[in-house]
C-alpha cells in the first residue's frame, strides 16, 4: 500500500472515530492497521502500530531507502492534533525493514528549518555512518540530502533518530524503528510481529506543539505518538506465536505489562537473548534508550489490556496538579463559588474520586474544556468507560482470527458465565473478611 | 408654609447650646428666612428623592446649595424666586451657562455671580460623582470579599478532610480578613459621600440619597480649542474687558533711553515704554488661566485614554476567567486559580470605575471654568418633577 493510500485510509478511520467522539460506540475497535508491506521469503512482516513500513528499491543489489525529515501535523487521539517533526509524513517515521546481510543505502533529505542527522541506534556499522552530528559527520543542513550506506551484519531490533539538536528533535517526535530479519526465515519465526515506540510529550492544554524545554513533567504518554483509544489494537489468532518490539525514546522507564499471557524477553537492541537467558514475565521494564522484544503464545482468547504500569502513564493530561478534593465536603464553598460565576456552569469535582471525570467529555457542551486537549480518561469499552488513556491498547486474541488477518475483530464475546457479575448477598455471607 | 427648615450645621447647633435650650423645647430657629428660601428646599428634596445624576444635582445646587446663597443675595436673587422659574420643567439637561446664566449676553460685572453658580454646580457634581463611585465600588468590593470568602471556605473544607494544612489555610484566612476590612472601607466611603453630598446640597437625610450609575464616556473626545475657550470663559472675558480698559487708559510710548548694566543701577520709569502694573497683573492671570485650562484638558484626556485601555482589558480578564473555568472543568487548573481570575476581574472593575469618575470630574471642572459643557452626556433625559 502506498503511503498516500495508507494515510488516506488511516485518516478515514480516525475521522470515523472522531465523529463518534465520546459516544457510546466509540472504542479502540474503530482503529485498524492494514497488513503492512510484506517482506520476502516467507518471513512475517512487522506491523508497526498506526504506522507503515518504508518502501525501497533495489539498485545493483543494494536496497535504497529515502527518509525525509519534515514537520508533520498528526492526530494524537480524537479531539487533539499536534505539530510534530517526523519522517515521511508521520511521527514516528515509517519502519525500515531489511534482512540480515543486506547492503542498504539510505538517503536522508532534510526539510526541517534546522540541520539534522540520523543515528542508526544499535546497528554495527562504520563509524562514519553512525550519524552523530559534529562527531562522525557534518550536520545535514536544511534542503540537503545525505546518503548513508552500510551492511546489516546481524538481525535484530533497532531504531533511528537524530543526533542533532538533541533536546529539540526527539522531543518533537523524530524517531523510527529499524528491523533486521534473520537471513534464515525459519530462525526465530513468529506468526505476528508487532512494533511500537514509547514517546512522551509536553503539549499544554490549548497548544499544539510539543514543548522541547521539558525534561520530566510530560503530559502525553504515547505509543507511536498516539494515545488510547487512537492506538491500534494488536490482534492474534489463538495459539499463534506473537512478538512485540517496544522501543523507548522518552525520558523515563516504562514497565510494559500485558494481560492474558506470560511472555519472555527474547531480544534487546543489542541482539537476541539465548533461550537459556530467558525467564517468564508479565511485565518488563523498558529503560530509556532501550528496546525490549517480548514473545508469547496467545493461548487465551479475549480482549487483553496492554499498557505501561505507571498508572499516571495511562492517563490523559487532565487531573494532574490540582488540589486534592478527595473526601472534601465542598457544599458550602460550591454555593459561594457559583454565586461568583453567574451564568456559568460550575460543578464541584473530586470529592468521591476522579471517576466522575469520565463523564466530563460527555458534558463538554455544558462544561467546556480547553481546545485541543484530551480528557483525563477516554476509553470506552463494552461495559462502560475504560478509564484509561495514554500508553494503553488492547491485545485481541480470537479463535476465529484468520492467519495474516490484521483486521479488528470488535469486542470479545465472552462465553456465558465467564464474566464477573454482581453477587447475591446470601452467596458470600459468612465468609471471613 | 408648614415645612420645617433644617438646621444648618455646627453654627446653629452652637447657638442652641449657647442659648442653653433643648431643641425639642425651643421653637425652630431660622438662620435663613423661610420667605427668602421659598419653595427651593422643597423642590430640592423632590429632585433628591429621584436617582441623582449630573443634571439633577446641578438643578438642586442652584436651588439649594448654601455655598451659593451669598452670591445670589449679592445679586438680588432669592431661591424662592428661582424655585418658581419654568426652567425646571425642562426635560432635557439644563445647560447652566446658556440656559441659566446666559453667558453669551451677560453684561459686564456679572462674572462673580456666573462663576459662583458654576462653582457651586461643580462642587455638587463632584460630590455626586464620589457618591456614584462609592456606591458602585461597594458592590464590587462585596464581590471581592465574597471571592476571598469562597476560597477560604473551600480551603477550610480541605483542611477538615485532611487534605490541606495550615500553610495553605492561613494565607487565605488573612486574605479573607483583608477583603472584609476593605469592604468596611468601601461602605464607609459610601456613607461619607452621602453625608458630603447632603451637606453640599443642604438635604436633610443623607442616607436616602440614591444615584444613577456613573455616566458612560463619549466614544471620542472633541478637539481642544484653548484660545476659544479662554475667550469664551467668564473669567477670560472679564480679563479681556479689563485689559481693554487698561489699554485705553494708557498712552503708547516708545523707550527714550537705552539701559546700562548693572540693572540695579537703573531707575528711570519715564525712560521705558509705557505699561501699567494692572496690565502685567492681568497678563499673569490670563497665563495662569490658560495653563489651568491646558492642565484640565490634559487630565481629562489622560483619564479618557486610561479608561479606554482598561475597558479594552476587561473583556480579556473576563475571557481569562472563562479559560480558567475550562481548565478547572478538565482538572487542568486549580479552583483557586479560577477564583483568583474572577477576583482579578473585580480589581479591574474598580480601577475602571475610578477612571470613569476621574474623567467626569475633569469634564465638570472644565465646564465650570468655561461656562459650557465640553462633553455632552447624552444619557440625561428625564422628566422634571
Ligand atoms: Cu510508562
Amino acid at each position: 500500500m502506498q503511503r498516500r493510500d495508507f494515510l488516506g485510509a488511516s485518516a478515514g478511520a480516525l475521522a470515523g472515530l472522531g465523529l463518534l467522539g465520546i459516544g457510546r460506540e466509540a472504542s479502540a475497535a474503530a482503529v485498524s492497521v492494514a497488513n503492512p508491506l510484506g517482506v520476502s521469503g516467507g518471513r512475517t512482516p512487522v506491523t508497526t502500530l498506526n504506522t507503515r513500513t518504508l518502501g525501497f528499491r533495489m539498485n545493483n543489489g543494494v536496497k535504497e531507502y529515502h527518509l525525509v525529515a519534515e514537520p508533520v501535523e498528526q492526530e494524537v487521539a480524537p479531539g487533539m492534533t499536534a505539530l510534530f517533526w517526523g519522517y515521511n509524513g508521520s511521527s514516528p517515521g515509517p519502519t525500515i525493514e531489511a534482512i540480515e546481510g543486506d547492503r542498504v543505502r539510505i538517503f536522508v533529505t532534510n526539510k526541517l528549518p534546522e540541520h539534522t542527522t540520523i543515528h542508526w541506534h544499535g546497528i554495527l556499522l562504520p563509524a562514519g555512518m553512525d550519524g552523530v552530528g559534529g562527531l562522525t559527520q557534518p550536520q545535514i543542513k536544511p534542503g540537503e540530502t545525505y546518503v548513508y550506506e552500510f551492511t546489516l551484519g546481524k538481525s535484530g531490533t533497532f531504531m533511528y533518530h537524530p543526533h542533532a539538536d538533541e533536546m529539540v528533535q526527539m522531543a518533537q517526535g523524530m524517531m523510527g524503528m529499524f528491523i533486521v530479519h534473520p537471513k534464515n526465515p525459519a530462525e526465530r519465526r513468529v506468526d505476528r510481529d508487532y512494533a511500537f515506540m514509547l514517546a512522551s510529550y509536553k503539549i499544554d492544554p490549548g497548544t499544539r506543539r510539543p514543548d522541547p524545554s521539558e525534561m520530566l513533567d510530560f503530559n502525553l504518554w504515547t505509543f507511536n505518538s498516539r494515545t488510547f483509544p487512537a492506538i491500534a489494537p494488536l490482534v492474534a489468532r489463538t495459539g499463534e506465536r506473537v512478538r512485540i518490539r517496544v522501543a523507548n525514546l522518552t525520558m523515563t522507564n516504562h514497565p510494559v505489562h500485558v494481560h492474558g499471557v506470560d511472555f519472555r524477553v527474547t531480544g534487546t537492541d543489542g541482539g537476541w537473548v539465548p533461550e537459556a537467558g530467558q525467564w517468564p514475565e508479565v511485565t518488563t521494564d523498558v529503560a530509556v534508550g532501550q528496546i525490549r522484544v517480548i514473545e508469547f503464545v496467545a493461548k487465551a482468547p479475549g480482549d487483553w489490556a496492554l499498557h505501561c504500569h505507571k498508572s499516571h502513564h495511562t492517563m490523559g493530561p487532565m487531573g494532574h496538579g490540582v488540589p486534592n478534593m478527595l473526601g472534601v465536603d465542598q457544599a458550602a464553598a460550591t454555593a459561594k463559588i457559583e454565586a461568583l460565576l453567574p451564568g456559568q456552569h460550575y460543578m464541584e469535582m473530586g470529592s468521591n474520586g476522579m471517576a466522575d471525570m469520565q463523564d466530563m467529555a460527555a458534558m463538554a457542551a455544558m462544561m467546556p474544556l480547553p481546545p485541543n486537549t484530551l480528557p483525563m480518561m477516554t476509553g470506552e469499552g463494552p461495559f462502560g468507560p475504560i478509564e484509561m488513556g495514554g500508553m494503553f491498547t488492547l491485545l485481541k486474541v480470537r479463535d476465529a482470527q484468520k492467519p495474516g488477518d490484521y483486521s479488528d475483530p470488535g469486542w470479545y464475546e465472552h462465553p456465558p458465565g465467564t464474566v464477573a457479575r454482581p453477587a447475591d448477598s446470601k452467596a458470600f455471607s459468612g465468609i471471613p473478611t | 408654609m408648614t415645612r420645617t427648615i433644617p438646621l444648618y450645621g455646627g453654627m446653629a447647633a452652637a447657638m442652641l447650646l449657647l442659648a442653653g435650650l433643648a431643641p425639642a423645647a425651643a421653637p425652630p430657629l431660622e438662620p435663613v428666612p423661610a420667605l427668602w428660601l421659598g419653595q427651593a428646599p422643597l423642590r430640592a428634596s423632590e429632585l433628591a428623592s429621584m436617582p441623582l445624576d449630573a443634571d439633577r444635582v446641578a438643578r438642586i445646587a442652584i436651588l439649594n446649595a448654601p455655598a451659593l446663597r451669598p452670591a445670589l443675595r449679592e445679586h438680588g436673587i432669592s431661591p424662592a424666586q428661582l424655585a418658581v422659574l419654568p426652567l425646571w420643567q425642562q426635560t432635557a439637561a439644563v445647560d447652566i451657562g446658556r440656559d441659566v446664566l446666559g453667558l453669551a449676553q451677560a453684561p459686564q460685572g456679572r462674572t462673580v455671580l456666573a462663576q459662583a453658580v458654576l462653582d457651586s454646580v461643580r462642587e455638587a457634581r463632584l460630590a455626586w460623582l464620589q457618591l456614584a463611585l462609592a456606591s458602585q465600588t461597594l458592590q464590587v468590593c462585596e464581590q471581592q470579599a465574597r471571592a476571598a470568602d469562597a476560597a477560604l471556605t473551600l480551603m477550610e473544607a480541605q483542611v477538615q478532610a485532611g487534605n490541606a494544612a495550615e500553610e495553605k489555610r492561613l494565607p487565605l484566612r488573612q486574605a479573607a480578613r483583608a477583603a472584609a476590612r476593605e469592604r468596611l472601607h468601601c461602605a464607609a466611603a459610601l456613607a461619607k459621600a452621602q453625608r458630603r453630598l447632603a451637606s453640599v446640597l443642604d438635604l436633610p437625610d443623607a442616607t436616602t440619597l440614591r444615584t444613577a450609575p456613573l455616566p458612560a464616556l463619549p466614544a471620542s473626545l472633541p478637539q481642544a480649542d484653548l484660545p476659544q475657550w479662554l475667550a469664551a470663559s467668564p473669567t477670560g472675558r472679564q480679563l479681556q474687558q479689563q485689559q481693554a480698559i487698561e489699554a485705553a487708559a494708557l498712552l503708547p510710548r516708545a523707550a527714550s533711553r537705552s539701559l546700562r548694566l548693572p540693572l540695579t543701577g537703573a531707575l528711570d520709569p519715564e525712560g521705558m515704554p509705557a505699561v501699567s502694573a494692572a496690565q502685567l497683573e492681568l497678563g499673569l492671570q490670563q497665563a495662569g488661566l490658560r495653563a489651568q485650562l491646558a492642565d484640565d484638558w490634559a487630565a481629562l484626556e489622560l483619564a479618557f485614554q486610561e479608561y479606554r485601555s482598561l475597558s479594552e482589558q476587561l473583556p480579556d480578564a473576563q475571557s481569562y476567567t472563562r479559560v480558567m473555568l475550562t481548565h478547572y472543568n478538565g482538572m487542568l487548573g486549580s479552583v483557586y486559580e479560577l477564583i483568583d481570575a474572577r477576583a482579578a476581574e473585580f480589581a479591574l472593575q474598580r480601577e475602571l470605575l475610578e477612571k470613569q469618575a476621574a474623567f467626569w470630574e475633569h469634564a465638570y471642572t472644565l465646564e465650570a471654568r468655561l461656562g459650557a459643557p465640553v462633553i455632552i452626556n447624552k444619557e440625561v433625559r428625564h422628566a422634571a418633577p
